[in-house]
């Protein structure tokens, strides 16, 4: 963490997983960080994950009815049919 | 299936805790998919997922126990051309506004790769940039915005129609445009308008349409009426037709004498 804060920039980038949301709390949470940052960049969707892979906010209305194209599980963690991305 | 994290979901509603937090950007992926549209299905985010992602977004930044006080300046990259009126009318969207001083909007629409001609007449661009734009964005930053830059995938200002007049930001220093077509005289006077304060504009890829063939009549002032344009790209025998004068020395003259302050000006094609 010192290196981390002897290079933080400004701007802390959050991505829609996990890892990002667990590292970005980590900054929140250390006082000195936290008043560094004075931008935040979100990114909305992954590059490196197939397009055939929409993200979702919630799980959708047709999960239980069909289970084949969203598979279980998928409440926690950013995950695809099941599965960590 | 990607279902956004709780953790992801609980940071976000945190950001407020950033106690020195000044800018936010939110940047979406390129490619959006409206309904009954011809994509290839190449997009990565529904519109659900991107006004679930904005609402919350706009929840946090506006928090009860800890809203961030100190932003200033928001930042969304490739929103999409549909507009959460629900959204866009609460008390928490128009808190979040109230603080702005800086906005960067770059708008994303359908692109119908299948059918190219056929995405002008899509209504969602034409709503947004006929009257969301305006009503719900721009209107109520009058009074406090400095830095404006309206961007699209598309081209906009005539097809779709975005009209700016009776708009005015008695403290706007910095203007950016891109993909934005000239076509009438009333936007340089718009843009002269903020003669007192602008000092910095940047035209990006903003050409001046010079002459145009439509399926449409259009009104008095050489607009395609709102209701008909889904009928733009008919074929007819005798299309209408218009022409436009102006040309970029006139431009140049115009502007260099309207705009006193003017320090900085870019005109090009942006990346």
């Amino acid at each position: 963490m010192a290196a981390i804060k002897r290079h933080i920039s400004h701007r802390l980038h959050l991505l829609p997983t996990k890892e990002s949301a667990l590292a970005a709390r980590a900054v929140l949470e250390d006082n000195e960080l936290n008043t560094k940052i004075t931008t935040l960049s979100i990114k909305a969707s992954l590059e490196d994950v197939d397009s055939e892979i929409k993200l979702t906010w919630d799980p959708p209305s047709w999960a239980d009815t069909e289970p084949e194209l969203y598979g279980d599980g998928a409440e926690h963690g950013i995950e695809v049919n099941g599965g960590d991305l | 299936m990607g279902v956004i994290s709780d953790v992801f979901k609980s940071m976000l509603n945190y950001i407020g805790l950033f106690r020195n937090l000044r800018r936010v950007e939110l940047m979406h992926d390129h490619e959006v998919e409206a309904e009954g549209s011809y994509g290839g299905g190449l997009h990565r985010e529904w519109t659900e997922y991107r006004e679930a992602l904005l609402k919350a977004l706009v929840l946090a930044l506006n928090h009860p126990d800890h809203p961030a006080e100190h932003l200033h300046s928001l930042s969304i990259c490739n929103l999409e051309d549909v507009t959460n009126y629900d959204l866009v009318k609460s008390g928490d969207f128009k808190a979040i506004l109230s603080r702005l001083d800086t906005l960067e909007l770059c708008i994303t629409t359908d692109e119908h790769e299948a059918a190219p001609e056929s995405a002008i007449e899509s209504a969602q661009r034409h709503i947004l940039f006929g009257r969301d734009l305006r009503q719900y964005w721009l209107e109520p930053l009058q009074e406090k915005l400095v830095n404006l830059k309206i961007y699209s995938n598309c081209l906009w200002g005539y097809l779709p129609k975005c009209d700016l007049r009776g708009l005015h930001f008695p403290h706007l220093k910095s203007l950016s445009l891109g993909n934005m077509t000239f076509t009438h005289d009333w936007q340089l006077d718009w843009i002269i308008s903020h003669a007192d304060t602008l000092e910095t504009l940047t035209l990006d890829d903003c050409p001046i349409i010079h002459e145009a063939m439509l399926g449409n009549d259009f009104d008095s002032e050489r607009y395609v009426p709102f209701d008909d344009t889904q009928f733009l790209w008919r074929y007819v025998e005798k299309p209408y037709h218009w022409t436009y004068g102006a040309r970029w020395h006139d431009y140049f003259r115009r502007l260099h004498i309207g705009l006193p302050h003017l320090q900085r000006f870019g005109i090009d094609r942006g990346p």
